[in-house]
């Protein structure tokens, strides 16, 4: 049913991490914007912004309301997807390509291999909905 | 768990996402989504399940002295087949519920209210008309679907043979389908030209198949609550639990020419609302930007608190967010800019006419052919 590339590290709240050369990108899941529906806004974080794992760093509007989006990982921004303001409902038709909502260089690249792997992540996704 | 429409079964198989909405489970999108069930509606045609929606039959002798005694609104010269709009209002003048009456003759009438708290309103209601009149909760054997947009009365024609066109705006026809008895009521919480459809909670998956089947050559999309949501607030119209609840009065929200102080029936609350100065007021204000005004979010005018958001959300026909609210009478004139308090950012807002969303079709009656 979902959509859980092999290749990124998920979280409880939903995001997906990528890690190149300690610069995470970060998305929300397939599952995510299935359950949000229509994405009709994005509060992005901006850039050379710093924030701790956990931290809400961007805001979702959806038709029926707004929905946080943690950083999985601590560190500054460096990139932001500024397409999203135009076309936020690339999150909807490509939540882990041209939906990535930004990138962040990593101070504590530990924080990523506490992530959950794609099997953990699907197992996540099957247990919450029982 | 909660209660479940006799379409449950259907919303699944069609790929609804279901919430909770008063007790009940409903589906608050299909598949292709909110945004696409709302503009197919506002362009074509969408279908509606409101099984779960109450409805009462009332017998008296004179059913609409009997309707004058417990609801605010006046039914005295109402004519049969015809339906108004009107609210079920406590002592204090406030708003247990809204709900529509239908008048099938002069001793019998319906009354149709929100899902919320059937019981407790048919309770109420039963409580409040006169002795030599009896009631029964209908509710449970009643379904009823909203067929709604401007290619709707193709649809239900092709349906129920009725072309809804032909009738008044609220007002409503019975008639036979499959040979069992149906109801086709020229009205709906859209703003789009349609029809609300009652059969048989029995018949009423056959009936739901029928209309999507006959629908397709006009490319009829099953809504969820979700559409229903932003059609009505595009078309102004309010929301109980959100623009009216027991903290407002009609009068509060603008709904004074459904209240009827001058009819010589007595009904809780007109005493209440003879003497209440309202104190609030209902606006619709639009964004500018795209940040979304939610229900409780604080509105203000030269940095003073004057009210807050009752209903919000994008708007698709109108291209910027939208939202109904309750604010000091004295305040926000239409014209007039605002600020609503957006998770801490103060986001600037128009105060505009109501509706957002008209269309002339909505009323329009042409001649049978």
């Amino acid at each position: 049913m979902n959509n859980v590339p092999a290749e990124l590290r998920y979280t409880s709240e939903h995001e997906w991490v990528a890690l190149e050369d300690g610069i995470a990108t970060i998305g929300i899941t397939d599952h995510a914007q299935s359950e949000l529906g229509d994405i009709t806004f994005i509060e992005l974080p901006e850039e050379e912004q710093t924030f701790a794992a956990g931290d809400e760093m961007a805001n979702i509007e959806s038709v029926k309301a707004a929905s946080p989006v943690y950083t999985p990982v601590s560190g500054d921004v460096v990139e932001v997807n500024g397409e999203l303001d135009e076309e936020p409902g690339a999150i909807n038709s490509d939540p882990y390509g041209a939906g990535w909502i930004c990138r962040i260089e990593c101070s504590n690249p530990s924080e990523f291999d506490g992530l959950m792997s794609a099997a953990d992540y699907e197992a996540f996704l099957e247990e919450s909905e029982e | 768990m909660g209660q479940k429409t006799p379409l449950y079964d259907r919303h699944v198989a069609l790929g609804a996402r279901i919430v909770d909405f008063s007790g009940w489970d409903m589906p608050v999108q299909y598949k292709d989504g909110i945004i696409h069930e709302h503009t197919t509606t506002r362009t074509k045609c969408g279908l509606f399940d409101t099984c779960h929606m109450g409805e009462f039959l009332i017998k008296s002798p004179d059913v609409r002295a009997a309707l004058n005694g417990c609801l605010a609104g006046d039914f005295t010269s109402l004519k049969t087949g015809r339906l108004r709009y009107t609210f079920l209002t406590a002592d204090d003048g406030t708003v247990i519920d809204d709900a529509v009456a239908m008048i099938f003759s002069d001793t019998k009438a319906w009354v149709i209210a929100n899902a919320g708290d059937i019981a407790g309103d048919y309770e109420w209601i039963k409580t409040h008309l006169p002795e030599d009149a009896m009631s029964i909760n209908i509710s449970a054997e009643t379904g009823k679907i909203d067929v709604q947009g401007p290619d709707a009365w193709q649809v239900v024609k092709d349906v129920s043979g009725v072309d809804f066109r032909t009738l008044p705006f609220y007002s409503f026809v019975e008639t036979k389908w499959r040979g069992i008895p149906m109801m086709v009521s020229r009205s709906g919480y859209t703003g789009e030209p349609g029809a609300e459809l009652y059969v048989s909670s029995g018949s009423i998956g056959d009936l739901w198949d029928e209309v999507l089947e006959k629908g397709k050559p006009f490319g009829v999309v099953p809504c969820g609550l979700g559409a229903r949501d932003t059609l009505r607030l595009e078309a102004g119209m309010p929301l109980y639990g959100h623009e009216l609840s027991r903290a407002v009065t009609p009068l509060d929200a603008g709904f004074d020419k459904f209240v009827s102080l001058d009819k010589p029936q007595d009904f809780p609350g007109k005493a209440a609302l003879a003497s209440a100065k309202p104190q609030k007021k209902l606006i619709g204000l639009k964004m500018q930007g795209k940040r979304v005004p939610r229900a409780g979010f604080a509105i203000l005018q030269d940095g003073k608190e004057i009210g807050s958001i009752t209903s919000g959300a994008p708007a698709p026909t109108v291209d910027c967010p939208i939202a109904l609210a309750l604010v000091q009478a004295s305040a926000a004139a239409v014209g007039q800019a605002v600020q609503v308090d957006i998770r801490g950012k103060m986001v600037d807002a128009d105060v505009v006419s109501l509706p957002f969303y008209a269309t002339d079709a909505l009323r329009k009656k042409v001649v049978a052919e």
